[in-house]
């Protein structure tokens, strides 16, 4: 990972036009973009056309980047808006189904339906919680995975949605509770007092 | 504090961000709440298990990498050319522009700095066309003052001229009258002297 010195010396070369400058700086970034547009889409193709805009927007937006935000949140949240768009303009159920049909049991990453030799009870839990993330609603999916998958803190996760981090507690809050209640056939719920 | 108010603290429990204090609260309550327990515990198994999840895999370098810097190359090669573009668009345009001031520049300098062989005549219509009146009339005087003979010429031009005005009467005609153009011309083309050309006009 670059450290922050290194970072900015890369931005500014980058701001400056340079493509080697930008394609170093983004070395790093390149898995969790895609995999975040990947958990968010479905779909590896479209996965890697959004990552691919994500960074040329980043390149050519570089000049308006005031660092306010780190670079790596930033670029989430062009990626973010990026995927947001995308899933507007294509956002019909049967679209949307189609996309899990083309994933392939080896394919690796979200929604693989386990064949009935592998339907362990820890395989079953794992298949049911990747489908029930598939589910959430994206107002709670897209916090909880920028946190749980992302690994950021609730504070850059509100920088990425442009809202407060009690909003985002909140989010993450109604997410678990959700998929909770999902996988309460695997995971036994007693009644609250 | 009921307990989905504890189910809140447990969630930001699992992401570190409680205080002390409402940890001690919510120990204290899991102590007594086998509801809030069991919560606890569903969703420690849900985050162990998405914790463990398999990490995406990125697709080969053809599809983001080469690709990428391909379509950045292309669009920084745009960009210059979009900048040669405006620039030599904006040469072309001004073009019309420099020629037309580069021959003003040079007429003005011909005439400025090669007027000696010009007699007075030649001078003054093309002087007024380029020079605005009260320039004209300047650089007019100044050429006067420095040479006497256009001096002179200029003088009896302008007599013979009131000759004719007055019915043909010629400068060896009057005597008195000599001064009368003298005065007039001193009045005319020496500002220095404004008062007393003035006062010499009046007592004519």
């Amino acid at each position: 990972m670059l450290n922050r010195k290194e970072e900015a010396e890369l931005i500014a070369r980058a701001r400056k036009g340079e493509v080697e400058a930008f394609m170093n700086l983004i070395k790093d970034y390149q898995r969790p973009i895609f995999s975040l547009i990947y958990r968010l889409t479905g779909n590896r193709e479209d996965a890697a056309d959004l990552t691919q805009e994500t960074f040329l927007k980043a390149f050519s937006g570089l000049k308006d980047f005031r660092e306010k935000s780190g670079f790596y949140t930033w670029l989430h949240r062009i990626a973010v808006n990026q995927t947001l768009n995308f899933l507007k303009k294509s956002s019909t159920r049967r679209e949307k189904l189609e996309y899990l049909d083309e994933i392939k049991q080896d394919d690796p990453g979200v929604a693989a339906v386990p064949s009935p030799e592998e339907s362990s009870i820890r395989e079953e839990f794992r298949s049911r919680l990747q489908a029930t993330l598939e589910e959430l609603p994206m107002v709670y999916k897209l916090p909880f995975f920028l946190v749980i998958f992302q690994g950021m803190s609730h504070a850059e996760a509100a920088k990425v949605l442009g809202c407060s981090e009690g909003t985002v507690s909140w989010k993450i809050h109604e997410a678990r509770k959700m998929i909770r209640e999902k996988l309460k056939h695997f995971v036994p719920v007693k009644k609250e007092v | 504090m009921k307990c989905s108010d504890f189910q809140k603290l447990i969630s930001d429990g699992l992401d570190g961000r409680l205080n002390p204090r409402s940890r001690k609260k919510l120990e204290e309550h899991l102590r007594v709440c086998p509801v809030c327990f069991e919560y606890q515990k569903d969703l420690m198994a849900v985050e162990r298990e998405l914790r463990s999840l398999p990490e995406v895999e990125l697709p080969g370098p053809e599809l983001i990498e080469e690709k990428l810097t391909a379509r950045l190359a292309s669009i920084k090669a745009e960009s210059r050319n979009d900048k040669e573009g405006k620039i030599n668009l904006s040469i072309s345009a001004l073009k019309p522009v420099w020629i037309t001031v580069s021959v003003a520049l040079i007429a003005i300098i011909i005439y400025l700095f090669v007027p000696a062989n010009r007699t007075a005549d030649e001078l003054m219509p093309q002087f007024s066309a380029l020079l605005s009146y009260e320039d004209s009339y300047l650089l007019m005087s100044q050429l006067l003052n420095d040479s006497e003979s256009l001096q002179e010429k200029f003088n009896s031009e302008i007599i013979e001229g009131i000759y004719r005005e007055i019915g043909g009467a010629t400068i060896e005609d009057s005597e008195a009258i000599e001064i009368y153009p003298q005065k007039i011309l001193d009045f005319e083309f020496n500002n220095n002297n404004l008062t007393e050309n003035l006062k010499s006009s009046e007592e004519i």
